[in-house]
């Protein structure tokens, strides 16, 4: 096990150096860069002169040659000089000692690493809630609706899965928003439609004065977006789990429990849903990385400026030590999650072995 | 014989599953009778309806399946009128099963000894240590070899002629009036086979346990029952001592699968076949069933199906030739 192991921690390594190289070289390739903007501001007597872009790029670190960004974004640019390229020294000390360098556009200069630890306590909170909500309904309701394969209860459960599968989580988004405001203006109860928190107190019928910053002001405002998010991930793994669920049921051993007088109860929460439950390790352990990452789509439509907001923000703006940060933090957060799987595997079925 | 002596009984039983193609009758019209500690062997082919029959007695037979005609008397009791609560009670202590995958049978991630133990704790309500000192007891009696070290381990931790004696140990752990054993060495070598079939000869006489024996081999029956009934397509073409019905097969099918086996040390280019198929039971044809792929077939077996008819020597044969 052990051995095993040690194999799996040297291939991480490549596997991420590999996929970094990868995506520096897709952002490489990518039209466009960070100061094209500078260059084309129509207004002739704001425009930067080629000197200050120059400037601005050697700030940036971005005046090198294209084959130079990914070396320097992985070991620095303080050895330069080793290698004949004295005009490129700088002070970067490139990923590999921890250096996760400075924003570029974003929050200009802000160390990359300062804002991720700025935004991820916001994400945690939507993440966290919505995966234990879609894990803690999903597989009882997938379990439900397996042992009552073709009830009235597996069609209805069959049919909400369906709309929440193909309901893009920005169009359903932006309805509950219009319910929601609709809400407002009837002077009904309802939730906030966006932001992390709100700037100042307001009043909801119902609760009274939520006071901005509180903890019942953050709950009112993750209650739409988690919605969004578990919709899917609920859709999704109770239909997994049903699945599983349905596969185990007509196992023979599942006979043997039946034949032997055990309790039907006993026999789907013990001998079945024990089976079951292994295929989800993967679909569990898998949502670890998506937990960092956020929430794309949901977060944008909720003005819920998290990781996932920052990441696409990042994007945009070609702000490439941010999105190259984000990424290589999923890629570490994803093949690490596929060990475990694999560790996880070993513990709950006694047939998997690793060596 | 004292009615007290018949164990099971079955009268008229017809099961049917309800399918989107249609309605299946698996089994349809079945009468016959276990005595207790009579070994009665089931043969038929694939599809005949042995399988269905073993899990009507059992009432095991999944969402789409019913009995729905006929009487299932157990020891007096017609088990179709008992609730789910009572029926579990009956399964797995005074009936029990065997089946034929015994690897798959066992559920995978719990270790040997604790399959066997929820057996004893439900139906006996033994303490921990006293099932686990009776597990011990049952796994040597099946022959496991080193069976304190075998109870700890996984059933992917042992071959397949060992875990059918888990599987034996499993159902014997109540000490059943009635073991329905389903082509219980079917799936394993011939040695293992003939190993399995000495064991369930040897506990028969130690616990005298009345067994139901289905099986498609006629060499394991021979070996082990004492009276055969032959299943064609749901219902029984034959019913015979074991002996006389080697000597001398009636039914026109039985002696078909008779001639159909090989026998050793027989040299023949090819083995005899019964030509045609088993007719589909979602429409079971008018007449005696067998009759397409009967070479003695006459007008009227096409047009009416022949009663089980009496020969002497307590035989009994569907068939117009009698």
């Amino acid at each position: 096990m052990t051995v095993y192991l040690i194999r799996r921690l040297f291939q991480a390594i490549l596997v991420l150096l590999f996929s970094s190289a990868v995506i520096y070289s897709l952002f490489a390739l990518a039209p466009g860069g960070p100061l094209d903007e500078l260059r084309q501001n129509t207004d002739p007597k704001s425009r930067p002169s080629e000197a200050d872009i120059q400037r601005q790029a050697k700030l940036l670190g971005a005046d090198k040659p294209w084959y130079l960004w990914y070396p320097t974004w992985l070991a620095g640019d303080t050895w330069l000089d080793k290698v004949g390229l004295e005009q490129y020294v700088g002070e970067r000390k490139g990923i590999l000692r921890w250096d996760w360098g400075t924003s570029w556009k974003f929050q200009r200069n802000a160390p990359v690493l300062d804002i991720i630890k700025d935004k991820l306590p916001d994400t945690l909170w939507l993440m966290i809630t919505s995966t234990i909500i879609s894990l803690v309904l999903g597989i009882p309701l997938g379990v439900f609706s397996a042992v009552r394969q073709y009830s009235f209860f597996d069609y209805i459960l069959t049919t909400f899965s369906f709309i929440g599968l193909s309901l893009p989580s920005f169009w359903f988004g932006l309805l509950i928003i219009a319910v929601s405001l609709w809400f407002k203006r009837n002077g009904w109860f309802y939730f906030p439609a966006g932001d992390i928190l709100a700037l100042r107190n307001y009043e909801v019928p119902v609760l009274g004065t939520v006071v901005a910053g509180s903890f019942l002001d953050r709950v009112m405002h993750l209650v739409m977006p988690v919605t969004v998010l578990s919709m899917l991930n609920l859709a999704n793994w109770s239909r997994f789990m049903r699945a599983s669920m349905l596969e185990v049921l007509s196992q023979d051993y599942v006979r043997t429990a039946r034949a032997k007088g055990v309790k039907e109860r006993v026999v789907i929460y013990k001998h079945a849903f024990r089976n079951a439950l292994i295929p989800l390790i993967t679909i569990i352990v898998f949502a670890i990385p998506g937990v960092f990452g956020g929430a794309l789509f949901t977060e944008t439509v909720f003005n819920y400026k998290a990781l996932g907001f920052t990441f696409i923000s990042a994007l945009n703006l070609k702000d490439y030590p941010l999105a190259m940060a984000f990424l290589l933090i999923s890629s570490i957060l994803l093949v690490f999650a596929t060990l475990l799987a694999d560790v996880l595997y070993t513990i709950v079925d006694p047939r998997i072995r690793l060596d | 014989m004292a009615q007290s002596d018949v164990l099971l009984k079955l009268k008229g039983v017809k099961t049917y599953f309800f399918t989107d193609e249609g309605t299946v009758h698996a089994v349809d019209g079945l009468d016959f009778q276990v005595r207790r500690g009579e070994t009665l062997g089931i043969v038929g082919e694939s599809g005949c309806g042995k399988s269905v029959t073993s899990m009507s007695i059992l009432r095991l037979l999944g969402k789409t399946g019913k009995v729905i005609e006929g009487e299932i008397m157990f020891d007096g009791e017609n088990l179709l009128d008992l609730s789910e609560e009572e029926m579990r009670k009956i399964r797995g202590n005074r009936i029990s099963m065997i089946f034929q995958q015994p690897t798959t049978c066992l559920n995978p991630v719990f270790r040997i000894g604790e399959q066997i133990i929820e057996a004893l704790q439900i139906h006996q309500g033994l303490s921990g240590e006293e099932a686990n000192k009776r597990t011990i007891e049952l796994l040597t009696l099946v022959g496991l070899p080193d069976p304190v070290r075998r109870m700890r381990s996984f059933p992917h931790e042992i071959s397949g002629g060992q875990a059918q004696r888990v599987m034996i140990a499993m159902a014997l752990a109540c000490n059943p009036e009635l073991l329905i054993a389903d082509e219980p060495t079917t799936a394993l070598d011939v040695t293992i086979q003939a190993q399995i079939l000495d064991l369930m000869r040897e506990l028969r006489e130690k616990v005298n346990t009345a067994i139901i024996l289905i099986t498609h081999d006629l060499g394991v029956v021979a070996e082990m029952a004492e009276n055969v009934m032959v299943m064609y397509a749901g219902r029984a073409v034959e019913y015979a001592p074991v002996h006389a019905l080697f000597e001398a097969p009636k039914h026109p099918y039985t002696q078909g699968l008779i001639a159909s086996t090989p026998v050793l040390g027989n040299v023949r280019d090819e083995l005899e076949t019964i030509p045609g198929q088993v007719p589909s039971l979602l429409n079971p044809p008018a007449g005696c069933r067998f009759a397409s792929r009967c070479a003695h077939r006459m007008d009227q077996c096409t047009q009416e199906e022949p009663p089980l008819i009496k020969l002497e020597g307590d035989r009994l044969v569907r068939c117009w030739l009698y």
